[in-house]
């Protein structure tokens, strides 16, 4: 069990510069590139350890704590730093199901007309649309929104999705 | 001959290709309210998976570890299979289904070279449909009830507010 100790202990290590980075960082916006590199940092530090222990044999591979769970464990390293991020990312969006919820739970119980009232508070729609403008997804022109060639990319992939899902659009 | 350790990650990835057989055939048929539901009952079903493999392993003894190992091997293989589940989830089903983003792209893409008018776009999309896809979801997956009109959310344990609780413990660790 070392190897996952190890692996946990260095995620936990990332994740924890990462917080002092946004800490201390004047920075706006997200600082996920700073996390996935210092990730990718310690992820080395790992392989650099689990190579050198290796080579030394000091651990007992048939002890519970020699275990030789050394990929397996860089591997849920790896799987790790998505979950983070998510989690990561949510602390800077909003989604429209959790509004409705936090919504619907501060005042106890709302109908059709005011929860739709609250989603257009937040302009969910406008943003997003703006964002897809600022990200070059999407080009705002004579009151037309046309998709970039980035933009189709993205509407090949999502129907390339819909064939292998069977499903209509969400949204 | 496997080490443990490939056979442990093999046993993962393998019940995770079993997880997207399993969504990708039951997913066609469930209607939108169920969703939520369908997907959790597929990864609950899948993550015995493990444990099937993990005996069979065991009985033809395809590794020599101590008993111990195999019931690591069983929780490393159902840690990775969840992660993967999570991960597919949350970046690549989740933003299909879900994404207020990717919904307007598809939207404006129906307009072809020459896209579509503000007009056009809010009469096929606006905050109304948003609502309706979202409200149908929620009381599908049992997060909230209707009742005579009027709504309300059944417990606060639901998948959202465990995401809000992780979120805003990470928003106040950051300080921002």
């Amino acid at each position: 069990m070392f190897y996952i100790v190890l692996a946990i202990l260095l995620f936990i290590a990332s994740v924890t510069t990462h917080i002092v980075y946004c800490r201390h960082t004047t920075k706006k916006g997200l600082q996920a590139k700073f996390f996935i590199m210092t990730a990718i940092l310690f992820w080395c530090v790992y392989g650099g350890i689990v190579f050198s222990l290796q080579h030394m044999g000091i651990l007992d591979e048939h002890s519970l704590w020699g275990l030789p769970f050394r990929i397996t464990a860089g591997f849920i390293y790896i799987l790790l730093i998505p979950m983070y991020l998510s989690f990561y990312v949510l602390t800077q969006l909003t989604s429209p199901s959790k509004m409705i919820l936090v919504a619907i739970a501060g005042k106890g119980e709302l109908t059709y007309k005011d929860i739709v009232l609250a989603i257009k508070k937040e302009d969910f729609i406008g943003s997003r649309l703006q964002d897809l403008c600022m990200s070059g997804c999407v080009r705002h022109l004579d009151g037309q929104y046309i998709l970039t060639n980035n933009g189709k990319k993205i509407a090949n992939i999502l129907n390339f999705m819909q064939l292998i899902l069977g499903r209509n659009v969400g949204g | 001959m496997f080490t443990v350790d490939e056979l442990t990650l093999g046993i993962g990835i393998i019940s995770f290709v079993v997880f997207i057989f399993n969504h990708l055939i039951t997913i066609r048929w469930v209607a939108p309210e169920q969703l939520l539901r369908s997907l959790l009952m597929c990864i609950i079903t899948t993550l015995s998976f493990p444990a099937v493999l993990v005996a069979v392993a065991f009985i033809f003894k395809v590794v020599h570890v101590s008993l111990m190992g195999w019931f690591c091997a069983l929780v490393l293989a159902m840690l990775i299979e969840g992660l993967l589940c999570f991960f597919y989830v949350i970046c690549i089903f989740g933003p299909y289904e879900t994404s207020v983003r990717m919904r307007l792209v598809r939207e404006i893409a129906k307009g072809g070279s020459q896209g579509i008018s503000e007009l056009e776009l809010e009469a096929r999309y606006n905050p109304e449909t948003l609502v309706k896809i979202r409200l149908q979801r929620l009381i599908g997956s049992g997060d909230i009830t209707e009742v005579n009109g009027m709504y309300k959310v059944i417990s606060r344990r639901n998948i959202f507010f465990i995401f809000d609780t992780i979120g805003t413990l990470i928003k106040k660790l950051i300080g921002r």
